[in-house]
């Protein structure tokens, strides 16, 4: 496997307080690596920073050796860096389909991607393009929001909590639709998510943060077995 | 009473052009720019000046809207992209701009009132028992074009379709790979356009001055505030009502009170509908 992603000493101070204090780590093409940590951890602020939404106080990203970091939520996104929201973020008065066309029409890349119709039926929301995003379901908004972060032809996304509010079934099913993201586009992803049941089995590698920094890393059976981990940071999961 | 409507209509149009331009600039990059004020005065000196030198006035009125876009982005360039994370100071930075260009228009040209003369001055139109003067009339028809011409460009093209997804939610428009400042620069070019079709199109009803500007301001953010921040559908239909309630209360109860009826109808609708006439409550999905 190639190393896609290179994430060197992040740091990021919020008036001198550090919400993610040097983390580092790196990232293959294809493979799931799920982030866990308890809430204000750095999660979120991690991802911004990956994504471009945020400039890093200090340390870098670097996609395919070129930095990627601090220049801008739209460059990140051009260079192939694409993010979901832990609060879901759609514009509520357009279709999906609408919001799609916006994506498709910002490209300047040639990198592989799947037409409105597969990308629906990839998430399971196939009959919903053409509806306002405002009226779907909260599990269809979010899914939805991940099918924008896929029209723009990613090869990293990053999923922050995408299965909240979601039951068993609905959270299956987009386990299995990351799986194929993974497997047949070959992007990295890094998905967060409090839900053991569905992070666990679909990540290859988990991270464990902990007040912004990296408290342990490895296959998910290793931080199962680990019992301060287990202790103090997933309440038993 | 025909007559009253017909003047409402015509002011109408004067406050949905001017608040269009700032209800986008709202939307995408929520400054309120009072600098709109500047720059519909420095769209409207160098109409007066070229017509003054002997200019056509077609060609005239294209270098008066031309010149509104220009300085319009020109206020963006230099001032505001820069406190794009600093909403506070947006208030100051845009008084200070537009005393800026009012005094800029003072020192070139000097406070004095100049008229515009238009070829239609003298053609007045008349229907019903209700007139029109030609300006007038060249008003609501530069305005109707404009804003078809906007609803076209907001609705066909990407970079349109881009503005209205940048009103809505900012940070998602950036993650499809939209980049911020082309869409502040053309949010502000389009409003430039706009002031500059406002002042050549009212500068001949009013007279061309630094301050020609001040009170359409002020009701245009009145109708920004009555059609729901960043609605151009609201902005609109809240320039058309205002425009309308102006003229009635200046006919039926007293003129010197025009402005203060706009007020009242703000404070009724934001009792009433807080989101405004078009209700953009939802703009933003928290
Ligand atoms: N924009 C911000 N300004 C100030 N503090 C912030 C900001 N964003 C996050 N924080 C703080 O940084 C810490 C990490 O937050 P976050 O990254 O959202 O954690 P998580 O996603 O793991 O729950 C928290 O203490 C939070 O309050
Ligand atoms: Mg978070």
């Amino acid at each position: 496997m190639t190393t896609l992603l290179t994430v060197e000493g992040l740091v990021k101070k919020f008036g001198g307080v550090a919400a993610v204090n040097g983390v580092s780590f790196t990232l293959d093409a294809g493979q799931i690596l799920g982030l866990i940590g308890p809430n204000g951890s750095g999660k979120t602020t991690l991802l911004s920073m990956l994504a471009g939404t945020l400039a890093p106080t200090e340390g870098t990203v670097t996609l395919e050796g070129k930095t990627a970091s601090g220049r801008g939520a739209h460059r990140a996104a051009r260079a192939g860096i694409a993010r979901t929201f832990q609060t879901t973020r759609l514009f509520p008065t357009w279709t999906l389909r609408e919001s799609l066309r916006l994506a498709h029409g910002e490209r300047k890349d040639d990198r592989p991607f799947w037409s409105d119709e597969e990308l629906a039926a990839l998430l399971g929301i196939d009959g919903m393009l053409d509806r306002p995003c405002a009226s779907l379901t909260s599990a269809a908004q979010r899914l939805s929001m991940i099918a924008l972060a896929l029209a723009t032809g990613p090869r990293v996304l990053l999923l922050d909590e995408p299965a909240v509010g979601m039951d068993r079934d609905e959270a299956g099913a987009l386990a299995e639709a990351v799986r194929r993201v993974a497997g047949e586009l070959d992007v990295a992803v890094i998905v967060v998510d409090h839900n053991m049941k569905f992070l666990m089995p679909l990540a290859q590698t988990v991270l464990v943060v902990a007040a912004g920094k990296v408290l342990a890393t490895g296959t998910p059976e290793e931080n199962r077995s680990d019992k301060a981990v287990i202790a103090s940071y997933l309440g038993g999961a | 009473m025909s007559q009253v409507l017909v003047n409402g209509v015509f002011l109408g149009c004067l406050f949905a052009v001017v608040a269009v331009g700032l209800t986008l600039v709202f939307g995408v990059m929520e400054v309120p720019n009072f600098a709109h004020a500047g720059v519909i005065v420095m769209a409207a000196y160098p109409t007066w000046w070229a017509t003054d030198a002997g200019a056509p006035f077609a060609l005239a009125a294209l270098a008066g809207v031309a010149a509104g876009g220009v300085v319009s982005v020109i206020t963006e360039v230099v001032a505001y992209r820069w406190i794009i994370d600093k909403p506070w100071a947006a208030p100051a930075v845009a008084l200070g701009l537009m005393l800026v260009l009012q005094n800029t228009a003072l020192n070139m040209y000097g406070g004095e009132g100049r008229s515009l003369d238009t070829p239609y001055d003298d053609v007045l139109l008349e229907f019903a028992g209700v007139s029109l003067s030609g300006v007038k009339a060249a008003l609501i028809v530069l305005a109707v074009l404009s804003l078809i011409a906007l609803h076209l460009v907001l609705s066909r093209t990407s970079l349109g379709r881009a503005m209205r997804a940048v009103a809505q939610d900012r940070e998602a428009a950036a993650m499809l790979g939209i980049p911020m400042r082309r869409q502040y620069t053309l949010a502000f070019l389009i409003a430039g356009l706009l002031a500059g079709v406002a002042a050549v199109a009212y500068g001949p009803t009013y007279q061309v001055s630094p301050y020609m500007a001040d009170e359409v301001l002020l009701s245009a953010f009145v109708v920004v505030v009555l059609g729901g921040l960043g609605s151009v559908a609201g902005a609109v239909a809240g320039g058309l009502v205002l425009g309308v309630v102006e003229s009635l209360g200046a006919a039926y109860i007293s003129s010197a009170y025009q402005s203060a009826f706009g007020f009242l109808l703000l404070v009724i609708v934001l009792v009433l509908r807080p989101g405004g006439l078009v209700g953009t409550n939802a703009r933003r999905v928290a």
